[in-house]
């Protein structure tokens, strides 16, 4: 008896050791998961916001040389500028297609890593358990040790949940890691692109309205009412510019995450980047 | 030198010519110069302009068709993440009803 007692002991020592080691895999990939549909959701941000820049880009360019074109170079460049955008922003709508089945993707890791489904199963199982008991009542009342049967039903259900569930994600890494690798690596690519142009759309723009300004002070003419309140944000960093910047970081840190996920070595301090890096995309999308 | 050095390059390249040109410094020099001169500063701003566009779009359009090449491997995975989740339920949906069904025999058998 005190034989099986130790046994029952070490079973549950095991138990919560698989449980913790299930778990903790589980964590690693419910963090990441999470962190890459915050990363996807606020990077469609960045997307209209791009499309928004360069077609007001665009439109500041155009407005500028308008005085110095004749009709029919006036009628070319609003042409040419207008097929353009029109490629600009089907392009950044693909972009931002794939970025919703990148979601899709991150959104059913978080659905499988999500603790919340081992305690379901668990509870189901005590719920049978229960059922049982109340055709033999011998069941109510069994123990295991100390600890009786119905509650210990969750305890062991749980790294048997955890163990499947982690080892459904290993085998999703396994088999897609390449995949998933080359789909960060051009996210990052993508984004870095987007933010180049986006900063310089935005830095443009920025250009036009500072000289107006200059050149409306410089003038013999009145100035406008609203001339001096307008200079701050002219003389300041557009908040633009730092969400295009903060998406490139994110999707460079969410696949530096990736490799770290992979090798099982996802710590506590590549959390702490990867979230400070998702926080503050999200933070920057949420202010524009 | 590839054909994506190349694009990026370039596009730096008119990033930074477009910038210098609607700089107060840049503008300062259009609106300073002859009127010939002038004309063809503003011309030659938005042919640079138009030229970051095109190269713009075709170095996002080639970014575009690999992430695109890259979606039957992303739905897959979803799909084959769904599919775990979907045992995961079904165990749950199958034990409540068992535990339903158990339930239900737990109340006949003392009236048998």
């Amino acid at each position: 008896m005190r034989a099986s007692a130790r046994l029952y002991a070490a079973l549950f020592a095991l138990s919560l050791f698989l449980t913790g080691c299930a778990t903790a895999r589980l964590t690693q990939f419910n963090t990441f998961a999470q962190a890459g549909i915050t990363y996807t959701t606020a990077s469609q941000t960045v997307i209209t916001d791009a499309g928004n820049a360069v077609v007001n880009t665009d439109s500041a360019i155009l407005i500028k040389s308008r005085t110095d074109l004749n009709e029919a170079q006036r009628r070319a460049a609003v042409t040419t500028s207008d097929t353009l955008l029109k490629q600009r922003l089907q392009v950044l709508q693909l972009i931002g297609a794939h970025g919703r089945v990148l979601q899709a993707y991150f959104q059913a890791l978080a659905s499988l890593s999500d603790p919340k489904a081992t305690n379901s199963i668990g509870t189901a199982a005590q719920g049978v358990y229960a059922s049982f008991a109340k055709i033999d009542p011998a069941l109510t009342n069994a123990k295991i040790g100390s600890t009786s049967v119905s509650s210990f039903i969750p305890t062991v259900i749980a790294p048997i949940v955890a163990t499947f569930k982690a080892h459904a994600l290993n085998d999703e890494l396994h088999a897609r890691s390449a995949d998933i690798a080359k789909e960060l690596a051009l996210q990052e690519a993508a984004f870095s692109a987007i933010a180049s142009e986006f900063k310089t759309d935005a830095q443009v723009l920025q250009n036009i309205h500072e000289t107006d300004s200059i050149n409306q002070f410089a003038s013999s003419t009145a100035l406008p009412a609203d001339w001096s309140t307008v200079r701050l944000p002219l003389l300041s960093t557009p908040v633009t510019v730092a969400s295009a910047d903060a998406a490139a970081k994110a999707a460079a840190q969410l696949r530096t995450a990736f490799t770290a996920l992979v090798a099982d070595q996802l710590d506590s301090n590549g959390f702490a980047l990867l979230l400070g890096d998702i926080s503050n995309i999200l933070t920057i999308a949420k202010g524009i | 030198m590839n054909p994506s050095t190349l694009y990026s390059q370039t596009l730096a390249q008119l990033d930074s010519t477009e910038l210098s040109m609607t700089s107060p410094a840049g503008d300062a020099l259009i609106q300073a110069a002859a009127p010939a001169d002038h004309r063809r500063a503003v011309q030659l701003l938005l042919a640079v302009h138009q030229a970051r566009l095109a190269l713009g779009n075709a170095a996002l359009t080639a970014i575009a068709a690999k992430l695109k090449a890259n979606e039957a491997a992303l739905t897959a995975g979803t799909a084959a993440v769904q599919a775990s989740l979907n045992g995961l339920n079904n165990l749950v949906q199958i034990l409540n009803t068992v535990s339903t069904l158990v339930g239900i025999v737990a109340q006949i058998v003392p009236m048998v």
